[in-house]
C-alpha cells in the first residue's frame, strides 16, 4: 500500500507543482490522468524518490520514503517518459548493468535478464544496440529494466504515447500481467489506456487531485445524465452557449457534440457515459478545459 | 540565397545566445593579455625584442591560436549535431532548405563564433601592449601592420582550416567523439613536426604545419632583434596559407558533397549482427521463476555495482576513437623522445638507459594526460544525463558514493592506459636498440608513483569539477581553466609545496636515484591523498542524481547524504592531512628556511646593493692549502676545516680585504692571523679583516677556517643536491673561505635586475683594462700548493685534486690524502662515492676513471679518445704537464662538467652513456675536457672581454681538429655546421649586444659556437701549423706564470705574428668584427670538352659586417672559398665526398668560376664544409641539369 499525506511542492518562480496530494493506493493498477501540466510527472518522480517534496509524507507498507530512499528503491522499478542508453551499448549489456545497479548479482544476474528479454519479447535483438530500437522495442526495454528484481511498486510514466495500436495492446497486456500483487502506478493522458487497465483512478490537474475512485462506479454515477446530440457546424456555437458540452466529435460530414446536462436537452438522445466523459466533466468542472473547442 | 542568410542569422544569434561563447571570448582575451604582458605566461624568454613589436605580437598570437581548437570543435560540432541531439532533425529537414545553404549556413555561424574569439584574442594583446607596468624602453612604435598581419596571415586562415577540417568531419560522421579525436589527431601531428624536426627539414616542416608557427619560425630562424621587431615575416607563409586553405576548402567540398539530408549518418557504424542461432535454443530456456531478490547488499554487493558502472564508463572510452588518438600519440611521442637523447655537442646518440626516459614521463606526457583528463571528465561525468539514461539509474538502489568513484576510477584507468602504452613503447624502443636492461622497478615507480599520483590528483579534480558543472561543455571548459591556474601558481609567486597541487618533478640520477626529492615526494604523496579523498566526499555530496536540479535541492540532497561513514572518512583524512601537512611544514619552514625566489632573488639583490663596491678590491691570494674535509654521505653532513696561507701578491699594501664563503656554509671558526673581523654578515658568507698593520707586498699571512655544511629533513624546492647518498660533489669554492669578493654570484637577468631596483648587469670588464689584468675569480690571482685529507664512509673513494699520497682506514670511516705536485688553481673539487676504477697509462701519465658501475660501457672508448687527445695535444701545442689524469663521474644533479687541474668531472650524462660507434669510438666530450688542461689549465684568461675565447674557443678548436685528424673534413664539416647552426640561432635571444669573438663577454654561443668556426676558417686559410705555432707560442709565455694573466689579444697577436701580410685583414674580420657571408649559386653550365667537362657555376657573393644590435651593412668581399663539386646526390649525412674540390678568391658580386673535372658532376656546392658563416644555406648548392 502506498500512502500519500499532503505532498506539495512549488518549483522557484512560485510554480505550484503538487498542492496537498493525499492517495492512498492499494495493491493493482491504479491510473493517473490528467491533461499535460497537471503534476503528474513531477509526481511520479517524486514517488520515485528522483525528487523531494517541501513538504508531506509518503509511506510504502512500513518505508518511510523521505526518510529512507534506498529501501524504496530496492523495490522499486520506473519508466520515465524519456529515457534513453548509453551509445552503442546493446540491450542485453544495458539490462545487465542495470541489474547490477539493483543489486543482483552472480548467475543469478544473467538469469533475470534472459528471462526478461524473452517476456518482453526482445530476446531476438538483444544484441543490437538499444538506440537502434523502434519506438515499441524501446518501450518494451523500458519495463523490461523496470521488471528487474522483482519490484512491489512499478511506476510507469506516459509509457503509451508513440506506440502503434498493435504495440500499445501488447504493452497493456504486459502491464495486466504483471500488476496482480503489487502497486503499479500508470500516469497518462491516453484515456484508454486507463479505461481498460485500471481498478482505480485518480484524475488530476494544477497540481492537485480533482477526483478519484473506480471508474466503473464512477461511470454509473454519470448514468442518466450524458446526452448527444447531431448538429451542424454553424450550430455548435449556440448549443455551446447554452449547455455544458463535454465534447465534440466529427462523423461522416456531421458534428456529434456530448452534454452533460441533468435533463434531456431538445433534440438529444441518451448516450452511455465513458471514463473520457467523466474525465472531461472533471476538467470542465475546475475549469481546466474550455467549454469551447 | 535568403535561406543561407537566414540559417546563417539563426546560427550565429544561437551561438551568442550559449555562455560557452562569452566564457571562450573572455578566456581568449585574457590568455592572450596575460601573455604579451608577460604577467604569469611566459612564452619565450627573449627579452630583447620590443613587446610590442612585429615579432612578439605574431608569436603571441600564432602560439595561442592552438588552443582556439577547443571552442572551434565546440562551436562546429553544435552546429551540426545539436539537431540530432534535440530531436529536432525530422522537423529541419522537411523544410525547403536545401542543402547547401543549410550547411553553408551553419559552418558560417561557426566559422563567425571562431572569429570572434579570435578577435577577442587580437583585442587582449593590442590591449596588453599599453599596460603601464611594462618595460618601457622595450615598447616601440605603435603601428597597425603585426595586427594586420595575424589577422590576415594567421587568424583568419588557421581558424577558417580549423572550422573547415573539423566541420568536414562533424558533418561526416555526426559524431561528437570522432571530431575531438580529429582535434587531437592534428594537433598531435603539429606537436611532433615542433619538436621533432632537425636541421635538414625545416623546409618541409614549414610546409607541413597548418598552422603556420612553424613556418614563422622556420622564416624567422637567423633574424637578429631589430629585424624581428620590424619585419613581418614571408619565407613560405604565402605558399603554406595557399595550400592549407585550399585543402581546408577541398575538405568542406567534399564534406557538403556527401551530406544528405538524412536522419542517419553517412559513415555508418558496423551493426551488430543478429544472433539468429540462439532463438531456438531460446524457446527451450525453462523460464526461470522471478527470482526472488531480496537484496542483500553486503559489502560485496555493492563492489559488484561499482564494477558494472566501472564496466560501462571504460566501455564508453573503448569505443571512442579519441582514446587510440591520445594512445598513439603517447607513443609516438616517446619514440620521438627517444631519439631525441643526443649529445649536445657532438650529435651522436646516447645508450637508452632507462633513467633518460622519466623526463619525458613527466614533461611529455603531461600535456596529454591533462587533455584526457579535460575531456574524459566531462564524457563520464555527464554521461547518464547526455545519454538519457540518468532518471532510470537515480532510481536505481545504489549508495551515492558509488557513482563518483567509479567516474573517478574509471579516468584513472583510462590515463593508466596511457602510462602503459608509454613505457610498453620505450621498453620496445630499448629493446629494438637492442639495450636489455629495462629497470622495470624503475618503469612503475616513475610512472605509476612519481607521475601517477600527480596525474590521480588532476583527474580527482576533474571529476569533482564537473560534478558540480551544469554541463558537459562548461565543465570540460571550467576544467581547461583551472589546470591553467595551476600550472601558473608559480608564476605569480605561490611556490609552497603544501599549496601548488602537485607532486613536483624529481631529478632521477642512475648514481642516486631521486636522492634528496625522494622523501619530500612520499611525504607530499601521503599529504595530497587525503586531500583527494576530500575532494571525493565533496564530488560525493554535490554529485547529481538524476536530472537537473536547482542549488536548493542539491544542497538539501548534500545534507542528506551526510552520513556517519561520511563524517568518519572526512574526519580521518582531514586529520592525515592536518598531521602531513605539519611534517612538510616543519621540514620545509622549521627545520630548514623557506624562501620564494622572489626572496632569493632579493637576497642577491641585496648582496650586491649592500656589498658590491667590494668587488675589485685587493685581497691576498692562496700560497698554500690544506683542507681537512669529512664527509657523511648517509647524514648528508660535511665538514670542512683547514690553514691556508695568504699572500700579497699586488703591489701595494693591503689593509683590509674581504673573504667569501658559501652562504649554505655554517661558520664555526675563521681567523684571519694579525687582523681583527671588521664586519661578519653570515647570510650573506661575506667577512671582512682589517689587518693590524698593513700587509706588504710579499708578505703572508694565515688564514684557519671551520665550517660544517648539513642537511635536515627535505627542502620546499631547492635541495641541496651536492652532498646525497651516493654521488657528492662539490667544488672547492662551496667549501673552502675563498679571499676576495664573489661577483659570479650577482644576478645576470636584466629584467629581475630592473624588478629588484637594480641597474642592467655590467658585464665583463673591457678587453685590456689595466685593472683586471691581474684579476681571475674572486681575490685568486696566484697558484697555490694543495693539500687535502678526505675522508668518507667505507664503502666509498673521496677524491679530488692531486696524487694521492695515503689511504687508510680508521673504524667506520675511509680516509684519503691528496697532494698537488706543483702550485696549481685553488678552483679544486671534492667527490665521494662508490666508485669503481679503470687504470690506464700513457707515457708517464697514470690515467684513472671513477664511474659508477653501471656506466662502465664508454670506459675502453675514453681511454683511447684520452690518448689520441694527448697525442694531438702533446705534439701540437704543450707537454701534459702532471702525473696523472683523473676523469670523475658525479650525478646528472650537476649537469656541467669540470676540468681542475688534472682532472675533468663528468656528470653522468657526458661521455660515459654516449653511443660513439659512429664516431669509431672517439668521445668528443672527453676530447673537449681534455684539451682544457691546456686552455684554462696552463693559462687562464684574465677577467675581462675575450676570457672565454681562450678557455672554451680553443678547447672547442682542438676538439674540431682532433676530429679532422681522425674522420677528415666531410666529418669536420658536419660538427662545423652544428657549430654555426646553435651560434645563428641564439642570436636571436642576444639580450644586450652581440661582440666580436675576441670580446666575448661570457656570451656561450659565440665563444662555443663561433669560436671554433674562427680558428677553423683561419687555419684553413693559412694553415694548421701556423696557427698551431702561434697557439703554442702564447702558451709557452704564459703557462703558469703569474699576473698579468693572458687576454684574447695576446693570441691574436701570435696568430698576426705568424700569418702573412696577405691575411691581416682576415683576421681582423674573424677576431675583431662580426662578419656575415651570403653566397649563392644562380647557374651552373657544364660543357664537355674532350673527355673532361668545363664546369662554369656562376655565383653572387657579399659579405655584411654586423653591429651590436644585428643591423648589417654591406662591405667589399675578397676571400678564397672553398668550391665542391659532387658525383653522388646530396644525401646530407656524413660520407658526402667531393669528386673535385677547389679554393677560389670570391669577390663580391656577380663571378664566373670555371672548374674542369674528369667525370659528369651531379651537383656544386660552396663552402661545403661550413667554414664561412652564412646565413641561408639553401642557395649555396644547385643541382646540375643533365
Amino acid at each position: 500500500m502506498l500512502s500519500l499525506s499532503r505532498v506539495s511542492k512549488t518549483y522557484p518562480g512560485n510554480v505550484a507543482a503538487l498542492q496537498d496530494v493525499d492517495l492512498e493506493i492499494p495493491n493493482g493498477m491504479f491510473g493517473l490522468l490528467g491533461p499535460n501540466g497537471a503534476g503528474k510527472s513531477t509526481l511520479m518522480r517524486t514517488i520515485a524518490t528522483l525528487q523531494e517534496p517541501d513538504e508531506g509524507a509518503i509511506h510504502f507498507d512500513d518505508i518511510d520514503v523521505r526518510k529512507d530512499k534506498t529501501a524504496l528503491r530496492r523495490i522499486l522499478g520506473y519508466l520515465p517518459q524519456e529515457f534513453g542508453a548509453y551509445p552503442r551499448t546493446s540491450a542485453e549489456a544495458m539490462l545487465l548493468h542495470f541489474a547490477a545497479l539493483k543489486g543482483i548479482h552472480g548467475t543469478q544476474r544473467k538469469q533475470v535478464v534472459e528471462h526478461l528479454l524473452v517476456h518482453t519479447n526482445l530476446w531476438n535483438v538483444r544484441g543490437r544496440s538499444v538506440d537502434k530500437f523502434s519506438g515499441g522495442m524501446k518501450q518494451r526495454f523500458g519495463i523490461a529494466q523496470a521488471l528487474l528484481g522483482n519490484p512491489k511498486l512499478i511506476i510507469v510514466d506516459e509509457p503509451t504515447a508513440g506506440l502503434d495500436p498493435a504495440e500499445r495492446r501488447r504493452f497493456q497486456n504486459l502491464l495486466a500481467e504483471v500488476g496482480e500483487d503489487r502497486v503499479v502506478i500508470l500516469s497518462t493522458h491516453i484515456v484508454d489506456d486507463v479505461a481498460d487497465l485500471c481498478s482505480t483512478i485518480a484524475i488530476m490537474g494544477q497540481g492537485k487531485i480533482l477526483k478519484g475512485g473506480e471508474p466503473k462506479k464512477l461511470i454509473v454515477e454519470m448514468n442518466g445524465r450524458l446526452w448527444t446530440k447531431v448538429v451542424s457546424k454553424q450550430d455548435v456555437e449556440r448549443v455551446r452557449t447554452d449547455h455544458t458540452v463535454l465534447s465534440t466529435r466529427f462523423r461522416s460530414g456531421s458534428t456529434e457534440v456530448r452534454i452533460l446536462a441533468d435533463e434531456m436537452p431538445d433534440g438529444a438522445t441518451a448516450a452511455v457515459p465513458e471514463l473520457e466523459d467523466v474525465y472531461f466533466s472533471v476538467l470542465i468542472e475546475h475549469g481546466l478545459k474550455d467549454n469551447l473547442e | 540565397m535568403r535561406s543561407f542568410l537566414e540559417v546563417l542569422r539563426f546560427e550565429v544569434r544561437y551561438q551568442c545566445g550559449t555562455p560557452f561563447l562569452w566564457a571562450a571570448l573572455l578566456i581568449f582575451f585574457l590568455l592572450h593579455f596575460l601573455s604579451i604582458t608577460s604577467v604569469g605566461i611566459h612564452l619565450d624568454e627573449n627579452q630583447r625584442i620590443n613587446i610590442n613589436g612585429a615579432a612578439k605580437i605574431i608569436q603571441v598570437i600564432s602560439t595561442l591560436n592552438y588552443l582556439a581548437m577547443l571552442p572551434v570543435v565546440v562551436f562546429v560540432v553544435t552546429a551540426i549535431t545539436r539537431d540530432y541531439d534535440k530531436s529536432l532533425a525530422s522537423l529541419f529537414f522537411v523544410t525547403p532548405v536545401g542543402k547547401l545553404p543549410f550547411l553553408l549556413g551553419r559552418f558560417g555561424g561557426a566559422f563567425i563564433a571562431a572569429l570572434l574569439v579570435g578577435l577577442a584574442g587580437l583585442l587582449g594583446t593590442w590591449i596588453g601592449t599599453y599596460m603601464p607596468w611594462l618595460q618601457q624602453d622595450r615598447i616601440g612604435d605603435y603601428t597597425w601592420a603585426p595586427y594586420g598581419f595575424s589577422l590576415l596571415v594567421i587568424v583568419l586562415p588557421n581558424l577558417f582550416i580549423m572550422c573547415a577540417l573539423f566541420f568536414a568531419v562533424a558533418t561526416l560522421t555526426r559524431s561528437v567523439a570522432m571530431t575531438a579525436a580529429a582535434a587531437m589527431a592534428i594537433m598531435a601531428a603539429d606537436l611532433v613536426l615542433a619538436l621533432y624536426t632537425g636541421l635538414d627539414d625545416l623546409g618541409r616542416t614549414a610546409m607541413a604545419d597548418p598552422f603556420a608557427a612553424l613556418t614563422i619560425r622556420e622564416a624567422t630562424r637567423y633574424w637578429t632583434v631589430p629585424e624581428l621587431n620590424a619585419q613581418l615575416p614571408r619565407g613560405h607563409l604565402l605558399a603554406n596559407r595557399l595550400l592549407w586553405v585550399a585543402t581546408a576548402l577541398s575538405c568542406l567540398v567534399y564534406a557538403c558533397a556527401r551530406f544528405r539530408l538524412a536522419l542517419t549518418a553517412d559513415v555508418e557504424r558496423r551493426r551488430w549482427p543478429l544472433r539468429r542461432k540462439k532463438a531456438a535454443h531460446a524457446l527451450a530456456v525453462r523460464m526461470p521463476q522471478p527470482v526472488d531478490v531480496e537484496s542483500h547488499f553486503l559489502f560485496r554487493d555493492v563492489v559488484a555495482q561499482l564494477a558494472s558502472q566501472l564496466k560501462r564508463d571504460v566501455a564508453g572510452a573503448v569505443k571512442n576513437s579519441f582514446t587510440y588518438v591520445v594512445l598513439l600519440l603517447g607513443a609516438v611521442t616517446t619514440v620521438l623522445d627517444f631519439r631525441s637523447h643526443v649529445d649536445s655537442l657532438s650529435s651522436l646518440p646516447y645508450y637508452p638507459l632507462t633513467t633518460l626516459m622519466l623526463a619525458h614521463f613527466h614533461f611529455g606526457l603531461l600535456t596529454l594526460v591533462m587533455v584526457m583528463a579535460i575531456y574524459y571528465s566531462g564524457t563520464i561525468v555527464h554521461r547518464e544525463r547526455d545519454s538519457g539514461v540518468a532518471e532510470i539509474v537515480a532510481a536505481s538502489p545504489y549508495a551515492d558514493w558509488v557513482m563518483v568513484t567509479a567516474k573517478t576510477v574509471a579516468l584513472c584507468l583510462i590515463v593508466c592506459a596511457l602510462l602503459v602504452t608509454a613505457m610498453v613503447t620505450a621498453i620496445l624502443c630499448q629493446l629494438l636498440s637492442g639495450y636489455t636492461n629495462f629497470e622495470i622497478p624503475l618503469y612503475l615507480t616513475s610512472l605509476f608513483v612519481h607521475n601517477g599520483f600527480y596525474y590521480a590528483m588532476l583527474c580527482i579534480l576533474g571529476v569533482v569539477i564537473q560534478t558540480l558543472a551544469p554541463n558537459k561543455w562548461l565543465g570540460t571548459l571550467s576544467v581547461f581553466a583551472t589546470f591553467i591556474v595551476l600550472m601558473s601558481l608559480e608564476e605569480f609567486g605561490v611556490e609552497h609545496i603544501l599549496v601548488i597541487f602537485k607532486i613536483p618533478y624529481a631529478i632521477h640520477s642512475d648514481m642516486n636515484g631521486y636522492g634528496p626529492a625522494g622523501p619530500q615526494i612520499l611525504a607530499l604523496i601521503a599529504y595530497w591523498s587525503p586531500f583527494c579523498v576530500l575532494l571525493l566526499v565533496l564530488g560525493h555530496l554535490l554529485y547529481p542524481r538524476g536530472l537537473h536540479k536547482s542549488l536548493k535541492d542539491r544542497l538539501r540532497e548534500a545534507r542528506a547524504r551526510i552520513t556517519k561513514g561520511v563524517v568518519y572518512v572526512s574526519v580521518l583524512a582531514a586529520a592525515i592531512l592536518v598531521a602531513t601537512g605539519s611534517w612538510i611544514f616543519y621540514n620545509t619552514n622549521v627545520l630548514n628556511r623557506y624562501q620564494t625566489t622572489a626572496q632569493r632573488q632579493e637576497k642577491l639583490a641585496r648582496y650586491e646593493q649592500d656589498y658590491g663596491h667590494y668587488e675589485g678590491t685587493p685581497a691576498p691570494s692562496f700560497e698554500r692549502i690544506d683542507v681537512q674535509v669529512d664527509l657523511y654521505p648517509e647524514d648528508r653532513r660535511l665538514e670542512s676545516r683547514g690553514s691556508a696561507l695568504l699572500r700579497n701578491n699586488k703591489e701595494s699594501a693591503i689593509d683590509s680585504f674581504v673573504v667569501s664563503v658559501e652562504p649554505r656554509m655554517e661558520v664555526h671558526r675563521l681567523d684571519v692571523g694579525s687582523a681583527t673581523l671588521a664586519m661578519s654578515d653570515r647570510e650573506q658568507g661575506l667577512y671582512r679583516f682589517e689587518m693590524h698593520s698593513p700587509l706588504a707586498p710579499g708578505k703572508t699571512v694565515p688564514l684557519a677556517w671551520d665550517m660544517t655544511r648539513e642537511n635536515r629533513g627535505f627542502v620546499n624546492k631547492h635541495h641541496d643536491y651536492e652532498i646525497v647518498a651516493n654521488g657528492t660533489y662539490l667544488e672547492g669554492a662551496a667549501i673552502l673561505p675563498m679571499p676576495g669578493f664573489d661577483a659570479e654570484r650577482f644576478l645576470t637577468n636584466d629584467a629581475w635586475r630592473r624588478r629588484l631596483g637594480l641597474d642592467p648587469a655590467k658585464g665583463l670588464p673591457k678587453l685590456e683594462d689595466p685593472a683586471y689584468l691581474g684579476v681571475l675569480k674572486f681575490g685568486v690571482d696566484s697558484r697555490s700548493e694543495f693539500r687535502a685529507v678526505l675522508s668518507t664512509s667505507a664503502d666509498q673513494i673521496a677524491i679530488t685534486q692531486g696524487e694521492l699520497r695515503r689511504e687508510w682506514r680508521e673504524g667506520k670511516r675511509r680516509y684519503f690524502e691528496y697532494a698537488a705536485d706543483r702550485p696549481v688553481w685553488p678552483a679544486v673539487s671534492f667527490a665521494s662515492a662508490c666508485y669503481e676504477v679503470a687504470r690506464d697509462h700513457w707515457n708517464d701519465v697514470a690515467l684513472e676513471i671513477y664511474h659508477d658501475k653501471k656506466h662502465g660501457k664508454n670506459i675502453e672508448a675514453i681511454l683511447k679518445t684520452v690518448k689520441v687527445s694527448l697525442d694531438y695535444l702533446t705534439r701540437e701545442f704543450a707537454p701534459y704537464p702532471y702525473p696523472s689524469f683523473k676523469i670523475i663521474e658525479h650525478p646528472v644533479y650537476h649537469a656541467a662538467a669540470h676540468p681542475p687541474f688534472g682532472t675533468a668531472d663528468y656528470p653522468e650524462v657526458l661521455g660515459f652513456i654516449t653511443d660513439n660507434s659512429r664516431a669509431n669510438g672517439l668521445d668528443f666530450a672527453t676530447i673537449h675536457e681534455l684539451s682544457h688542461q691546456w686552455w684554462g689549465g696552463m693559462a687562464y684568461g684574465a677577467r675581462m672581454r675575450g676570457r672565454q675565447m681562450l678557455n672554451e674557443g680553443l678547447a672547442q678548436y682542438s676538439t674540431l681538429m682532433i676530429f679532422k685528424e681522425s674522420f677528415g673534413s666531410e666529418f669536420a664539416g658536419q660538427v662545423a655546421r652544428s657549430f654555426q647552426d646553435s651560434y645563428l640561432k641564439a642570436r636571436r635571444a642576444e639580450t644586450d649586444e652581440e661582440r666580436p669573438l675576441m670580446e666575448t663577454d661570457d656570451q656561450e654561443y659565440i665563444s662555443y659556437g663561433k669560436g671554433p668556426l674562427v680558428f677553423y676558417a683561419l687555419q684553413d686559410a693559412i694553415g694548421e701549423d701556423r696557427v698551431n705555432r702561434a697557439l703554442r707560442n702564447y702558451l709557452h709565455k704564459f703557462a703558469f706564470k703569474a699576473a698579468p694573466f693572458p687576454t684574447s689579444r695576446d693570441v691574436v697577436n701570435e696568430l698576426r705574428a705568424v700569418a702573412g701580410e696577405q691575411h691581416q685583414e682576415l683576421i681582423s674580420d674573424l677576431f675583431e668584427r662580426i662578419i656575415l657571408y651570403d653566397f649563392q649559386i644562380d647557374r651552373v653550365d657544364v660543357q664537355p670538352s674532350g673527355d673532361v667537362y668545363d664546369v662554369s657555376i656562376i655565383l653572387t657573393a657579399r659579405k655584411f659586417e654586423a653591429d651590436g644590435q644585428g643591423k648589417e651593412t654591406e662591405v667589399p668581399l675578397d676571400v678564397d672559398v672553398d668550391i665542391a663539386l659532387f658525383s653522388e646526390s646530396d644525401t646530407g649525412g656524413m660520407s658526402r665526398l667531393p669528386v673535385h674540390q677547389v679554393k677560389r678568391r670570391v669577390a663580391t658580386g656577380i663571378q664566373t668560376i670555371t672548374v674542369q673535372v674528369a667525370g659528369m658532376p651531379v651537383s656544386v656546392e660552396i663552402d661545403p664544409f661550413y667554414k664561412l658563416i652564412d646565413r641561408t644555406r639553401q642557395n649555396n648548392s644547385m643541382k646540375i641539369d643533365r
